[in-house]
This record gives C-alpha cells, sequence and structure tokens, in this order.
C-alpha cells in the first residue's frame, strides 16, 4: 500500500457566530444572534442564488456554507472527491422537530421536508447535488471531535482513490443554538500537512 | 377568490421556505413545477400536508396532486369546490 | 497487499419477520413464505392500515430469549441486535489475540423507547434508565460490552445503505491491516417517529409490496437485525475453516441528484455496483445472481432497473434477479445486512430467491425478475443497498466452494 503525506489544500470554520477561511475572516456576528438568522445572513453575504439553501435544517446550512467557501478558495471539487464527515448529534435539529410534530397529542402530523433532513447523510447529498459529485460519503458519529480516527480513515482512502486523491472531511456538530464546524479539502499538495497535530492546532484556533 | 389566492401565496412562502420571494413575486398563473417555481417532489408532499392541515382535503394519491398544483390559481380552484 | 484478495466470512446471523435465525430465514425463502401481515405489536395509530414486516416476538419475549436480567433497559433494535450477534458470533473465539471490531449501523437507535417513554421522564422515576439508550451509538456499546468487543466499536447510520456501508468499513479496515476480525451488520426496528415519516412522504403501498412490477406503488416496512463476521482470509486458512463466502467486492457512489428520490438513469447504482466489480476484478458476466434494493415505489426499481440495464447491457443480459423486500419489508437500516446473509444463503444452496407479488414488467424497462426458487450455480452475487442522500452501496458476495 501506497504510502503519500497528503495535504490540507483549504479550510473553513464556522463556531461562535464567525466564519473563518484558511484563518481568514469571512463573516461575522454577534454572538448572541440566533444560529438561523446567522446562517442566513451568511448565504446572503456568499451572494449564491440556490434557493434550496432555505429548505435545508442547520446542519446542512452550516455545511453548505463552509464547502462552498472551500471551493471558492481552492478551486471546483472533483466529481470522486470523497466526503468524509463526522459529529456528535447526527441530524438531532430534524429528529427533534420531527419528533415534535409526530408526537403531538391529538393530531400528529409529519413534514415531509423536515423527515427528510433526520438522517447526517442528507448533508452529504446536498453537497453531492450542489457540487455534482458522485463520490463515496461517509458520516461517523463520536464524542467529540477525533482526529486520530479520521486523518488515517482520510488517508486510507485516498490511497485507494485512482485519480487525482481528493477529499473533504470535517466535524459538523450543529444544535439549535451552537455550531461547531470545521471543514477541510485534502489531497496531493496544499500548503498545511494533513496530520493529526496540525488538525488539533486547527480545531483549536491555535491559526488566529 | 383572490383573497385565497393571497393567503394560498402566503402560506406557501412560509411552508415551503421560499425565503427569497414575496407574495408580489408570485403570480396566480405562473407554474408552480418544472419551468415556472421550480418545485420538486417534497413541496408537492408539504402541499398536501397543508392542504389537510389547514383546508381539510385529504389528497391520497400523490398523482392527483399533479393537476391540483398546476398553479396557484387551480389550488385555490380546488379548494373552494373540496373544503370542508 | 493485493486490492483484490477476498475478505472471508466467517459467521452470520439473522433474525427477521421470516425467522428468528438464519435457518428459519432460509427456509421461509425456500417456499416462499413472506412475513408482511398486519402490525400486531407497536402501538401506532397506523395499526389496521399498514402491512409491515414486524417480528413477531414481543421486547419481553427477546428479553427472556437472551437471559438478560429483568430491569435493565435495552430496546428493541438492541435486543434484536444481540440475538443476531450472538448467532455470528457462535463457535468463533472472540478472545483468540485477534484485533476484533464492531460496525453497527441503525437508524432507529433507541427512538423506540423514547417515543414510549418520554413524556413520562418528567413525571415519574420508573423509566428514566432508558434515557441512555436514546441515541445511535448506545445499541452498539451495549453489543460491545455483551460481545466482549473492545479494540474497535462504531455506529453508521447512513439510511437504507447503512448496513452495507457498515459491511464495506469492516472489510476496508481489515485490507488497511487495522483489524483482523470484525463483526459487522445493521439493526432497525419498527418506531412510531419512521412510520409517520416514511407515511409524509406517501411511500407506503397498501397492500403487499410488488417490486419490479409495472403497478408497484410503495413498500412495506419492515423490522430485523443481521450480523456477519469477516476475518482476514490467512487467518481462516490458518485456522483450516471453510467460511460461508467472500465478500470478494464492494462499491459506493452518490447519485448527486436529490435528497430521497433517485436519477433517472440510477447513476449512483450504477457507479457503485460497477466499482464493487472492479474491486472484484471480475466482469458483469460473472454476476449470476443480483438481490436488489427493489423497494417497490415507483422510482426506485425503474431507476435500479435502468442501472442494472447499464451494468449488465440488455435486458437478456441480466443476471437473475430478485428482491427480497416482498418477504421482509424494508428493514432499513438491517437492510444491506439481512440481504447480505440472504445473498450468502443463495451461494451457500445454489439457489435464487424469489421476486414476490410480480405479475408484469416495468414498461419503460421490460426486465423480469425471478418470481420463483431457482436452483442454479451460483458463484457470484451482487447486493445493492440504496439510501436517501444518494448513498448508493453495491456488495459483491463469492461462493467459498469450487
Amino acid at each position: 500500500m501506497e504510502k503519500q503525506n497528503y495535504a490540507i489544500r483549504s479550510y473553513c470554520s464556522i463556531r461562535d457566530r464567525s466564519i473563518r477561511v484558511n484563518g481568514n475572516n469571512f463573516f461575522d456576528a454577534d454572538p448572541s444572534a440566533p444560529l438561523g438568522d446567522f446562517l442566513k445572513s451568511a448565504y446572503r453575504k456568499l451572494g449564491v442564488d440556490y434557493p434550496k439553501f432555505h429548505k435545508m435544517d442547520g446542519l446542512c446550512k452550516a455545511i453548505f456554507i463552509a464547502a462552498e467557501l472551500i471551493t471558492r478558495e481552492s478551486g471546483p471539487y472533483e466529481q470522486h472527491m470523497a466526503l468524509l464527515f463526522a459529529n456528535r448529534s447526527s441530524s438531532y435539529l430534524s429528529d427533534n422537530r420531527h419528533a415534535n410534530d409526530v408526537f403531538m397529542p391529538g393530531n400528529p402530523v409529519a413534514s415531509p421536508s423536515t423527515f427528510v433532513y433526520t438522517l447526517p447523510n442528507i448533508a452529504m447529498g446536498e453537497i453531492s447535488i450542489r457540487h455534482q459529485l458522485q463520490s463515496e460519503n461517509v458520516f461517523f458519529i463520536f464524542d467529540s471531535y477525533l482526529p486520530e480516527f479520521l486523518v488515517p480513515y482520510a488517508n486510507a482512502t485516498l490511497d485507494s482513490q485512482r485519480f487525482e486523491r481528493s477529499a473533504l472531511c470535517g466535524w459538523t456538530e450543529v444544535t439549535e443554538e451552537t455550531c461547531d464546524l470545521l471543514l477541510y479539502r485534502i489531497g496531493a499538495s496544499g500548503h498545511l500537512t494533513h496530520s493529526i497535530a496540525q488538525l488539533k492546532r486547527l480545531y483549536n484556533k491555535e491559526d488566529e | 377568490m383572490s383573497e385565497l389566492t393571497q393567503e394560498l401565496k402566503a402560506k406557501i412562502i412560509v411552508q415551503l421556505n421560499l425565503e427569497d420571494l414575496t407574495i408580489a413575486d408570485l403570480d396566480d398563473h405562473t407554474p408552480l413545477f418544472g419551468d415556472g417555481l421550480g418545485l420538486d417532489s417534497i413541496d408537492a408532499l408539504e402541499l398536501i400536508v397543508m392542504l389537510d392541515k389547514s383546508y381539510g382535503i385529504k389528497l391520497s394519491d400523490p398523482k392527483e396532486g399533479r393537476k391540483v398544483f398546476e398553479t396557484i390559481q387551480t389550488m385555490a380552484d380546488f379548494i373552494e369546490a373540496n373544503r370542508t | 497487499m493485493s486490492t483484490s484478495a477476498p475478505i472471508a466470512i466467517t459467521g452470520m446471523g439473522a433474525i427477521s419477520a421470516i425467522g428468528e435465525d438464519v435457518p428459519s430465514n432460509y427456509r421461509s425463502l425456500r417456499i416462499s413464505r413472506h412475513g408482511i401481515g398486519p402490525i400486531r405489536h407497536l402501538d401506532t395509530p397506523h395499526r389496521g392500515r399498514l402491512l409491515v414486516g414486524e417480528i413477531n416476538m414481543s421486547n419481553e419475549e427477546l428479553v427472556e430469549q437472551l437471559g438478560i436480567p429483568a430491569g435493565e433497559a435495552y430496546t428493541r433494535s438492541t435486543l434484536l441486535a444481540l440475538l443476531a450477534a450472538a448467532e455470528a458470533t457462535m463457535g468463533i473465539d472472540l478472545n483468540d489475540g485477534s484485533r476484533t471490531g464492531l460496525i453497527s449501523a441503525t437508524t432507529v437507535g433507541g427512538m423506540d423507547a423514547t417515543e414510549r417513554y418520554y413524556e413520562d421522564y418528567l413525571n415519574s422515576e420508573t423509566h428514566r434508565h432508558y434515557i441512555p439508550t436514546h441515541p445511535c451509538g448506545y445499541s452498539t456499546e451495549q453489543m460491545a460490552r455483551h460481545l466482549g468487543v473492545t479494540d474497535f466499536v462504531t455506529t453508521i447510520s447512513t439510511a437504507c445503505s447503512s448496513a452495507a456501508n457498515a459491511i464495506m468499513l469492516g472489510a476496508r479496515m481489515i485490507k488497511a491491516g487495522l483489524l483482523d476480525r470484525v463483526i459487522v451488520g445493521g439493526t432497525d426496528c419498527l418506531s412510531r417517529f419512521t412510520i409517520n415519516g416514511f407515511n409524509s412522504l406517501m411511500i407506503y403501498t397498501d397492500g403487499h409490496c410488488r417490486p419490479f412490477d409495472e403497478h408497484r406503488n410503495g413498500l412495506n416496512l419492515g423490522e430485523a437485525a443481521a450480523y456477519l463476521v469477516l476475518e482476514r482470509a490467512e487467518l481462516v486458512t490458518r485456522q483450516t475453516k471453510t467460511p460461508l463466502a467472500y465478500l470478494s467486492g464492494y462499491g459506493h457512489a452518490n447519485d448527486a441528484f436529490h435528497q430521497t428520490a433517485s436519477s433517472e438513469d440510477g447513476e449512483g447504482a450504477y457507479l457503485a455496483m460497477k466499482h464493487a466489480l472492479e474491486v472484484a476484478e471480475l466482469d458483469a458476466g460473472a454476476i449470476s445472481y443480483v438481490n436488489a434494493h427493489g423497494t417497490a415505489t415507483p422510482n426506485n426499481d425503474l431507476a435500479e432497473g435502468q442501472a442494472l440495464l447499464r451494468v449488465f447491457g440488455a435486458p437478456e443480459s441480466i443476471p437473475s434477479f430478485s428482491s427480497t423486500k416482498a418477504f421482509t419489508g424494508h428493514t432499513l437500516a438491517a437492510a444491506g445486512a439481512i440481504e447480505a446473509v440472504f445473498s450468502i444463503l443463495a451461494l451457500q444452496h445454489q439457489e435464487v430467491f424469489a421476486n414476490l407479488n410480480f405479475s408484469q414488467p416495468i414498461t419503460a424497462l421490460g426486465i423480469v425478475p425471478q418470481t420463483t426458487l431457482l436452483p442454479m450455480q451460483i458463484n457470484h452475487v451482487l447486493s445493492n443497498s440504496f439510501g436517501f442522500g444518494g448513498n448508493c452501496s453495491s456488495l459483491l458476495f463469492s461462493t467459498a466452494h469450487d
């Protein structure tokens, strides 16, 4: 098996109502702003025309924005770029909304558009549709961000790819009012090494 | 009739998360699916839920929906004819 | 390490609406006896309307069969999983020093308990010990404790392709040298959360589902649990065991079309099947049986049928294929695993299982599934599982016999 070092080509973090790309500020809001409003404003700042954004739940919206920023920085995504995501709460936002709808005593009415999002991999589906990716994707559930697992797993995935090595990886933990997101694109070349130590640095905001 | 079409436009914008649109943007005769507003199959299902919740009309066959949801006007006509 | 080295399957276990272990599942498949019927155990307003593939055992009966002390909190998905995993690992020494992992798939997790006890939690202490059972991962951790697996434990939740992805991940971890042995599969029980959700998608048929039929109009839900034990092939040879079968290929691709509908030409399905063939280093002509995803929705069967035509070339070149969802219902996160078991049974017994409730081919495709039990030589089987979010997976199983 080929052992190669991979690099981080570009990364985006969304945390505490602040969006940064490659360590540089993209958008800030007051920390007390509701998460929904913050993501909507960020979408408007992106200047993208994608009305389906508004139908997505918070998890998908946050990932959409980060994926959009990364491709702007580092070029179009390869069709076979693997998606390797992880979080702690899965699709909790939508799960909760759906549960409230159907467990309502008397008249439980499910909303199909809410139900659709009660799976974490729908977020990967949304990114695939937006960027026309026909690649493999996986969504792990961990207690907390775990580069110790994701780095070797991503490396093994890239090792097994036949064309240009490429993956979009991230920790995407989104709840009602908090967003703890770090998304990064890896490939054969880039300005940061794809390593556990490096990702811990980025996650702990040591690049600022 | 126009009160109902106004009401429908407002409801649709909320129900289908059409945030970039206002009531003024929605024409009574624009096709909702296909080339017009570009709604999809999940939107169609949401409209079926809305028909039930807001107007007491149950559509059991999603294919029936295709005719009913052609435009705001066809929806309003259908509701007027069938509401409970 | 050669990418074509197959993975040995040394154990399997299953519980579904057509049987409480692998032999009884096989007996039902053989005589085309399905398990679809009215809802008996789950308390839901849809009782009396929907037909499902429900396992005819109450939670109390499952607890008794497992010998679990009363008063401990186990959700139905976990109970089903424990039974299937116990069958799969029977006779295998998990403490022989090999690095052993557990990868389980579920979408329901502990939701069945949560929906029963949620309101109660605030008012009384009686059921609060169920609170931790809610998340998907908890079920897997309970399984790991029961089985004594500590080297690697994780959960995959990607809708209807979950178990196939769990199997794929297990195989890759063995090939990457990270594990020697891994228990892989999935479990999902019926729940109000899921039944109501699917109902809002108007995706059910009122009667029995009719996979690949021109007049199909929706699916039946089901519940099941199934697990395989995968091992490095050299380990197996060293122990002079004969595996049940081999996992020689797997593929995964995103359809990139819509959150819940498949693209018209079945692109994701096509790519997944092609990739599975590539990993196995086989031509399409080597496949004798395709156990299809075949949910009997108008959309899936058309897209999957298109994908089959694209992989195999022409209607007459498509090997015998069937969807066994008319037996078990669509068991969601367990589907990929229960159908893996059925694919292995097909290899062991050299039989293709029937696609029930079929009378007219889909006009746009002109392809006909196998509608009766068919004894034939089978060396390689493809098993498809496609999930919401365009998540398409395909597994390729091969015979262990010469």
